[in-house]
């Protein structure tokens, strides 16, 4: 008797592994991450998948912008798989990158590049043209730790790659 | 081996994976002085050790010698270092990134929490032989996420932030930090007596490899971390985090399981140390020690909490349990010169 209590309760225990509760296309999984501070937030999010829209949130803070993403697009996003955050004009890049590692769990190997107005354009980067051009030298080591860390460090200011709505590429400094 | 007793390997494994599971959850800044202090303060305690190992080989078993002043302190710093480990199950459970199951319509990290001390209730009432043999095999797999943390480590060790800066936590910080990470000594104490081998091999290869253990581990971190250790919570986890071998599959799944296999273990051990107490300080306390053991670290987890207690609490109370072999020791020479 006591066996079959033990093993009830062992098997009932499968219902809580979570293996069932949740379904891949029950999140947006984020791709590109263009962000823009002036006096308020706005970011474009462009996301996997093959049939995806490309979402632009506007909010007071980052946590609105994130909010109100979800609202347009009737999922939570998720940000484990981010490849590329593009600043397009941002106040405090530091706190801004910050806040992406620690608190919406963006991963240490995203890269991180300027760019031109492209929050508010279609046009899409590339993670394998930024690969590409680390790989060539023609862009420094951008993935967000090494870009946090020179930020953090003591020249304050990281060299960065920058992309404008033309395609055009060039190297910037951020502080 | 006789009943109840344990092997050199399965001591230091269990206590081993007690003192990673500390070091994992540590929160805060770490710098090349902040790592000497800990490495100090484990040495401290290693040569804290001797007067428990001489006790030990003159057949001095706390379970039946010992004064009820030193089952008294060990009782209460067990359940107090108990509490502290479900502390930090709850406050690491953000950065280890463990999903949602029910949609948060119930508290998850409470939900979670309490699953936690549900298997600890169960390895406790397992007993030491059980828990000794689970922890050789979860030893097992922590060695082989260290591997694979050092070997991701490899291309992103940058040597310049070992060096000594003036923004550093200080040594003597360290230290203190260092008794705070040791809570298992108190384990060690009650568990000497369990050893199957000699204590003086027990002794020297647990201690061997806790101080082996945290100057790799502590390496690692500064020298990856370095470049944003002011922004990290975490910056042993961040370490591991950092330190992918595998571009193409992160590793966070695995090492979630094993954080949750050590807390387990780290905790249960502490169920164990408090039940042989209560036994030995309460002979006719047979039934639901187990229940009674979870129920105290709980109780003392939510106290410790709400009273927000720091490392400097959890410092001073396990260097305090340090010296009591030695106290003992001392006393019980004068008592054997008084009798000649």
């Amino acid at each position: 008797m006591r066996k079959i209590i033990i093993a009830t309760i062992i098997l009932c225990s499968m219902f809580l592994t979570g293996c069932g509760s949740a379904d891949v296309y029950d999140k947006l999984y984020l791709k590109t991450l263009y962000i823009t501070e002036n006096s308020d937030c706005s970011a474009r999010m462009e996301f996997f998948g093959d049939n995806s829209q490309d979402i632009t949130a506007h909010g007071s803070s980052f946590e609105k912008v994130r909010e109100n993403a979800r609202i347009s697009g009737g999922k939570d996003v998720f940000m484990g798989h981010c490849e590329v955050i593009v600043l397009d004009s941002v106040k405090d890049p530091a706190k801004l990158l910050t806040k992406l590692l620690n608190e919406w769990r963006i991963p240490p190997s995203c890269y991180v590049v300027c760019g031109k107005d492209l929050t508010t354009s279609q046009y899409s980067i590339n993670v394998l043209t930024i690969k590409s051009a680390v790989e060539q030298g023609k862009a420094p080591e951008c993935d967000m730790v090494t870009v946090l860390g020179e930020l953090l460090g003591d020249k304050k200011s990281a060299s960065v790659a920058e992309f404008t709505a033309d395609g055009g590429f060039r190297l910037v400094t951020v502080s | 081996m006789s009943k109840n007793k344990i092997s050199f390997g399965q001591f230091a494994a269990l206590l081993l994976i007690s003192d990673a599971f500390a070091i994992i959850c540590m929160r805060g800044r770490i710098g090349t002085p902040m790592a000497l202090g800990i490495l100090t303060a484990a040495a401290i305690q290693s040569v804290a050790a001797i007067p428990a190992v001489a006790l030990c080989r003159k057949n001095f078993k706390i379970s039946s010698s010992g004064t009820l002043w030193l089952k008294s302190i060990l009782l209460a710093f067990s359940v107090m270092w108990g509490g502290a480990l479900l502390i930090n199950v709850w406050n690491t459970a953000k950065a280890i990134y463990i999903p949602s199951v029910f949609d948060n319509r119930i508290g998850d990290k409470l939900l979670i929490s309490l699953l936690i001390a549900a298997v600890c209730l169960y390895v406790t009432s397992c007993g030491l032989k059980a828990i000794a043999r689970a922890a050789v095999i979860a030893a097992g797999f922590g060695v082989i996420c260290l591997i694979v943390v050092v070997v991701g480590a490899i291309g992103r060790i940058e040597p310049h932030y070992l060096e000594f800066t003036g923004s550093d936590s200080g040594y003597l910080d360290g230290i203190i930090g260092g008794f705070a990470l040791g809570g298992s000594f108190g384990a060690y104490l009650m568990l000497l007596e369990k050893s199957a081998d000699s204590v003086i091999k027990t002794t020297v290869f647990y201690f061997a490899g806790r101080i082996f253990f945290v100057a790799l581990i502590s390496f690692i971190t500064i020298s990856v971390v370095g470049a944003i250790m002011s922004i990290t919570q975490f910056p042993f986890i961040t370490a591991a985090e950092l330190s992918q071998p595998l571009s193409s599959q992160r590793l966070d799944s695995i090492f979630a399981v094993v954080f949750v296999i050590f807390a387990i273990l780290s905790i249960s051990l502490q169920g164990i140390a408090i039940s042989y107490l209560l036994k030995a300080i309460f002979p006719k306390f047979d039934k639901f020690r187990s229940l009674t053991s979870v129920a105290a670290m709980l109780c003392a987890a939510v106290i410790l909490n709400v009273l927000a207690v720091g490392t400097k609490f959890y410092g001073m109370a396990t260097a305090l349990t340090a010296i009591a072999p030695a106290i003992l020791l001392v006393a019980r020479r004068r008592k054997n010169v008084c009798v000649k």
